[in-house]
């Protein structure tokens, strides 16, 4: 359409020219309207050749930009229609290589997943070869036999967690697993997870409190989030001394649900506060107990498939209290 | 791949009888799709690196590169340009234009650039940010929070490479605060953004992948992944 438009104005402009030079006397101004002429036929082409030769080096430069030889283009930031195209282009080429360089990321990552766990595997592994030997002895007396069957007990239990739960984080890591996120209701959710671990917190006595039924609902994936609450619930039970109470309450706003779990534990240093959801790691303070500090991160990653999040707040020595956002 | 690397970065003011040394030789690198914090105390500086990566103020030395483009080295037109193009920006107190509607507030730097508007994705944006029957209302008649929300989703419009943003959550309530903070962290996600958010709130810090801090013009890095 604006072509269109812009050809008539030419020929308008153009018939006036021809019309004036014919209707004129005076030689100067049919000089002028020869030079006006050609002037402009100049400026056209000038216009067109200049449009043509930054349209050739943009192919130039897009047929070398797979090559990473290539250097930046200086015309990319102008206000012209080819330099938002040259941006456009350099976006998306950034993109692949984004792209690209994230798969062989991940790569590297399910290998040190495998060294890891092969690492992980051999002490249990030696214990139990070491048990099972003694074992075989004819020398032993009947309590050193009993003795030795319930350490080789406790190592394969030791090594059944650990299997399991590396197992768990290599498929959510290399997303396998697909989330079936739903409707829920997060009352009836929290009273599976506290079934789950209530014979942990009996042992020490350890009492928990759900905020009286309060019937929220949140989009989520009940068999994993259920996995993600019970991590928590769990580490604040470890971490927790007996005759303590954990308390968890429902709430909820504009965009999440909130699950907000307090104990009465040994408390999280604000240092560790993004520390304790990393993959592997374990407190100073928890060297002793049993675990290899995957629980937390496992939870933040299932949450965050979610499109929910987890945040710890805690007064050191006092106790912690986590909450759980999820989608609504 | 790192979106943002700075090489010994130095911002100085020089007084009378003093130099003021808001960033001190700073080494940064920022890999793409992570949402960095940093954190420091009134006067530590961060609001000044964060100027510095984002263009809005020049270096006394060092250099910045986004997306390996020495941003050091352009001069005002083209930096102006490149910020359209590849910077989006989320500051404390919102800056909204007060006479255009929520929509036209988002589509603005898309409209500067002389771009058509994509409206699929920003339609997209607004049902992720809860904006999609405050269309046409104006800037004044929306709490903090949904003001917020605007400029988030303006920052997102245009698909930048990073936002950054400077105590995005300092004007607004805890409650308000939390609701925005885990939007943030869910947009960065779902639109694979990298975010530089600068705060002196170490609690709301701690959702992100990486914590820096910042002292004195300083770097001191904690909780590297």
């Amino acid at each position: 359409m604006n072509k269109i438009i812009a050809t008539l104005y030419v020929l308008f402009l153009f018939s006036i020219s021809i019309i004036i030079f014919i209707s004129t006397n005076s030689i100067l101004i049919k000089c002028l309207i020869i030079l006006n002429s050609l002037v402009s036929i100049l400026m056209y082409c000038l216009n067109i050749f200049s449009f043509k030769s930054r349209i050739n080096h943009l192919t130039h430069y897009i047929f070398n930009t797979f090559d990473k030889t290539a250097t930046q283009s200086n015309k990319e930031y102008e206000e012209t229609i080819d330099s938002k195209l040259l941006h456009q282009i350099n976006k998306y080429k950034q993109e692949l290589d984004i792209e690209k360089e994230e798969t062989i990321h991940s790569k590297q990552e399910i290998q040190s997943l495998v060294t890891h766990i092969s690492h992980q595997v051999k002490t249990p592994l030696a214990n139990i070869k070491i048990y099972n030997d003694l074992l075989a002895r004819n020398d032993l007396s009947k309590e050193e036999a009993i003795d030795f069957h319930i350490m080789l007990n406790q190592q394969i239990n030791k090594l059944d967690f650990l299997m399991e739960s590396l197992i768990k984080m290599s498929r959510l890591e290399t997303d396998i697993i697909q989330l079936n996120i739903e409707k829920n209701d997060l009352y009836s959710t929290l009273i599976e997870v506290i079934n789950h671990v209530f014979l942990l917190a009996e042992k020490k006595h350890i009492n928990i409190e759900l905020s009286k039924n309060t019937h929220i609902s949140a989009l989520y994936d009940e068999k994993w989030t259920q996995e993600a609450i019970f991590n928590v619930l769990e580490n604040c039970i470890k971490y927790s001394n007996k005759n303590t109470t954990i308390t968890i309450q429902i709430s909820k706003n504009t965009f999440f649900s909130k699950i907000t779990i307090t104990d009465q534990g040994i408390g999280i240093k604000k240092e560790n506060y993004n520390n304790i959801f990393q993959r592997f790691y374990r407190a100073q303070e928890v060297q002793d107990e049993d675990g290899i500090g995957i629980g937390l991160y496992l939870t933040r990653e299932i949450l965050s498939r979610e499109e929910g999040y987890i945040t710890v707040q805690s007064e050191y020595g006092k106790g912690s209290t986590f909450t759980i956002y999820l989608k609504r | 791949m790192e979106i943002v690397k700075t090489i010994n970065l130095k911002k100085y003011y020089k007084m009378d009888n003093y130099t003021v040394k808001a960033v001190d030789n700073i080494n940064l690198n920022i890999n793409n799709h992570e949402f960095i914090a940093i954190v420091g105390s009134s006067g530590s500086g961060k609001s000044t690196l964060l100027n510095l990566l984002g263009g809005l103020d020049k270096p006394t030395s060092g250099k910045v590169f986004i997306n390996n483009i020495d941003i050091t080295s352009m001069d005002e037109d083209e930096l102006a340009i490149f910020r359209r193009r590849n910077i989006g920006f989320i500051f404390q107190n919102y800056n909204l234009i007060g006479n255009l509607t929520v929509l036209e507030n988002i589509t603005l730097p898309i409209e500067l650039d002389g771009n058509e508007i994509p409206y699929d994705f920003i339609n997209e944006i607004l049902h992720v940010l809860k904006l999609e029957d405050k269309k046409n209302i104006y800037p004044n008649k929306l709490s903090g929070g949904q003001q917020q929300r605007v400029a988030i989703a303006r920052a997102l419009a245009t698909r930048p490479s990073i936002i950054l943003a400077d105590e995005p959550t300092g004007n607004l309530d805890s409650k308000t605060t939390q609701e925005v903070i885990g939007l943030i962290k869910r947009t960065s996600h779902l639109f694979k953004q990298t975010i530089v958010m600068i705060t002196h709130n170490e609690d709301i810090a701690q959702l992100a992948d990486r914590i820096i801090k910042i002292e004195d013009g300083k770097l001191r890095e904690n909780n590297d992944e």
